[in-house]
């Protein structure tokens, strides 16, 4: 990233840490978590121990960093290596992240990159480049609306699994908006804070369904009823289209004989693959399961995007809107020149901008520090500018939306 | 709650049997005695049994009393041969004679015993009729059942509901053989090997004879590429193609190419195609993980059960059948029943692609730009 637009970040995120940070609560046992910083300009800075709320907050507004992490674990030395931290336990942790979720609306908004030739296309990644034919190829992904309500509804689908399943109860979850493209989910103080990496895989696997044996379903004696995924695959088999081509019948008893009696390896594969799509929960495992981890801090602002991670009250998950809600600066009147290489149609503050494609817009900062923080522009040269607002904010020049 | 002799008889590892051989006052001198030759032989035979089967099996028809009061004296002899090994067999196998008697154990008080009491796991009778007997708290279970890896243990394979996991008696006492067997391993580490007289000596002498070595923990296995298993093959081709291998993937490439002999700087030069290649960060991951630097601790192979849950599992159908390490591929050809797909075969593989591409921890402590390379 070029000086100007690192320099325009920083100034952002200075403002924010240096106006919000007494709101910044920090985690529950401050002492026996290790802390984390990524400062502009890179290289991550492990193994911090702080005494209280009150040195954290003066470090986020002393060094205003790019990305700032705690452990969900607690530690008998948190600063020490991490063989010497004497592991106490850990509050289990969820991550739900759009781009795992591979919905349809990627093909709008994701971008691919050549690295030999240059070309970048929006469209998920051809398996070559579509110029050169060369193989280098990157993509950068973005989150639109859409994303960000199917990360709620999977956030919704782990919380049904945390309390009924696992009788977790509502108030030992909080749920955060990542501050990118999804949500974090953390349990405190339940009985699972004792498990290594291993029991929290099974945990992981039950919710991912990972390893489900194709037998658990084939039972006549599935009712919706049950409880855990003899219930799920069971309500699954009965709300099932009554159009649908799987079953010829829409009667749950007769469905449910079918399955067991007439379905080949091929049905039953196709059944189960359908079955998890719906039932399972999209989580990236290696967050839930290892126990070493510094994971983002509640209310501190995200690298890659410059939003908050946010705390949405289980209760207004529904309601809770990332894209109003975690703009870390949004009575900023300024406005900033930004030289845009690539940038799908992005919704921020009740507005959209964009697409653009390799022009230099005037923008609110806010969208200005989204746009160059995803990697996607740099603050402009003092050139020609056109004044996003002033065109509507819809399309810009060459976008092929 | 009070338990009888015949009860101690099959649970001889409870502190009430060692209360009741207390009672009985006897030194290891004594033991020499003719008196308690039905004892003496009994403990031998205990402990050859178990280098024998692996088992060890009841005989408290004859005499309970033997029976209990052998264990402890049995426990004593092995310690004496100071074969390590034989500690870690002798208490499996212990475990396994408590848990055949547990499985058929009709008084549920004893089981509740063993289980509230005795090991804290709280345990409690299942309300639902059609639904197994037991049911205990999810966490207890996975704790235990982690370390199993037939498909039918894993909890997603079980009855969950309210943070409790249903189980059979059977099943219910399986989890418990591990613990089991510590408990016992626990007495053996605790015991100082008395001064014995010459008779138990002899004893010891003729069970060290009759127990076979120990097998070798890590294996150097000399296997040549084209032969590692298809997850080593497919991080290595990953790697070759300069594209971005997993943090499961590398691990799983460095702690297999060491296990077959392979330096540090071997597999060192595999890195520099890859993306985010920083040699010293490289060597110094590498190297951690051969046990020459941090916790000193070399770190095994992971399990196929864990590369699964990673998503770096590229199981070939054939010769992957019942493997559970990637270490165990080269010596398995063909599948013992000629049938390929079996319950955990290419249709968990094919779900488990739903989940795949994961975030890889974006909103972790991990550095690198915004364009990030595609997972395949």
């Amino acid at each position: 990233m070029d000086e100007a637009s690192t320099l325009m970040l920083k100034r952002y995120f200075k403002e924010y840490y240096f106006r919000f940070s007494n709101e910044i609560k920090g985690p529950t046992e401050i002492q026996s978590r290790e802390f984390g910083y990524l400062p502009f300009g890179g290289g991550m800075v492990r193994h911090i121990s702080l005494k209280d709320v009150g040195s954290l907050r003066a470090l986020l507004v002393k060094e205003a960093p790019a990305g700032v992490y705690c452990s969900n674990s607690l530690y008998t030395d948190p600063s020490a290596e991490m063989h010497l931290k004497g592991w106490i336990r850990a509050e289990l942790i969820f991550d739900i992240d759009a781009d795992s979720l591979k919905l349809p609306c990627k093909k709008v908004h994701d971008i691919w990159l050549c690295k030999g030739c240059g070309r970048r296309e929006f469209g998920l990644r051809p398996e070559v480049c579509l110029g050169c034919r060369g193989n280098r190829l990157l993509e950068l992904s973005w989150s639109c609306p859409n994303c960000l309500e199917g990360t709620k509804k999977e956030t919704f689908k782990l919380l049904e699994f945390l309390e009924e399943d696992f009788g977790i109860s509502g108030d030992q979850i909080r749920v955060y908006f990542s501050g990118s493209a999804g949500y974090h989910v953390e349990v405190v103080g339940s009985t699972y804070e004792f498990l290594d990496s291993h029991g929290r895989a099974e945990l992981a696997d039950y919710i991912t369904s990972q390893g489900m044996m194709p037998e658990i379903s084939k039972s006549t004696r599935l009712a919706p009823s049950d409880p855990g995924w003899r219930g799920r695959i069971a309500r699954y088999i009965r709300d099932l289209d009554p159009e649908s081509e799987l079953f010829s019948s829409p009667n749950f008893d007769s469905r449910l004989r079918e399955l067991v009696n007439d379905f080949t390896k091929k049905d039953l594969d196709s059944f189960l693959r359908d079955m998890v799509s719906a039932c399972a929960v999209k989580i990236d495992a290696m967050v839930t399961t290892d126990v070493h981890r510094i994971f983002r801090m509640p209310e501190t602002l995200n690298n890659k995007t410059g939003l908050i991670k946010k705390e949405c009250s289980k209760n207004l998950l529904s309601s809770f809107d990332p894209t109003l809600e975690a703009i870390a600066l949004k009575d900023a009147t300024e406005r900033v020149d930004v030289t845009i290489d690539m940038c799908p149609k992005i919704t921020l503050g009740g507005e959209t901008y964009g697409p653009f494609v390799s022009e230099t817009r005037s923008l609110p900062l806010f969208v200005a520090v989204y746009i160059i923080a995803k990697g996607a522009g740099r603050v402009a040269p003092a050139t020609q500018v056109i004044d996003a607002s002033r065109q509507g904010n819809n399309v810009g020049k060459g976008a092929n939306d | 709650m009070q338990f009888g002799n015949d009860d101690l008889a099959k649970y001889t590892f409870l502190p009430q049997a060692g209360d009741f051989i207390r009672a009985q006052g006897i030194s290891v001198a004594d033991l020499a005695n003719s008196e308690y030759g039905k004892v003496l032989s009994r403990a031998k035979e205990r402990v050859l049994e178990a280098v024998r089967t692996g088992k060890v099996s009841d005989k408290s028809e004859a005499s309970r009393e033997v029976e209990i009061m052998s264990f402890p004296v049995s426990l004593m002899l092995v310690k004496a041969t100071k074969l390590d090994h034989l500690v870690s067999r002798y208490a499996l196998a212990e475990a396994l004679r408590v848990e055949s008697f547990l499985n058929q154990e009709r008084n549920d008080r004893i089981i509740e015993d063993i289980f509230s009491g005795f090991l804290r796991i709280g345990l409690e009778h299942s309300t639902l009729p059609n639904f197994p007997k037991f049911r205990i708290p999810v966490a207890d279970y996975v704790k235990r059942a982690s370390e199993f890896h037939k498909p039918e243990w894993k909890l997603v394979n079980r009855i969950v509901q309210n943070g409790k996991v249903y189980l059979s008696q059977h099943d219910l006492t399986r989890l418990i053989r591990e613990e089991i067997r510590l408990l016992i391993m626990e007495r053996l580490k605790a015991i100082n090997p008395p001064k014995l007289p010459e008779m138990l000596d002899s004893i010891v002498k003729q069970i060290v004879q009759l127990t076979p070595p120990p097998r070798s923990a890590f294996t150097i296995i000399n296997i040549s590429p084209e032969n590692y298993p298809p997850c080593v093959r497919q991080a290595l081709a990953l790697l070759e193609k300069g594209e971005n291998v997993p943090h499961y993937g590398r691990f799983l490439m460095a702690t297999y190419l060491l296990a077959a002999g392979k330096s540090v700087d071997d597999i060192m030069a595999l890195f520099p195609k890859a993306p985010d290649f920083k040699a010293s960060i490289t060597k110094y991951q590498v190297e951690h993980i051969a046990g020459m630097k941090g916790g000193r601790t070399r770190y095994s192979v992971p399990s196929c059960e864990t590369l699964q849950t990673h998503s770096f599992c590229f199981k070939d159908p054939v010769k992957c059948y019942d493997i559970k390490n990637p270490l165990q591929y080269p010596s398995r050809k063909t599948p013992p029943t000629g049938k390929p797909d079996a319950k955990d075969g290419s249709a968990r593989r094919k779900r488990r692609k739903t989940g795949e591409g994961a975030g890889g921890g974006e909103d972790t402590a991990r550095r690198g730009g915004e364009w990030t390379k595609p997972r395949r």
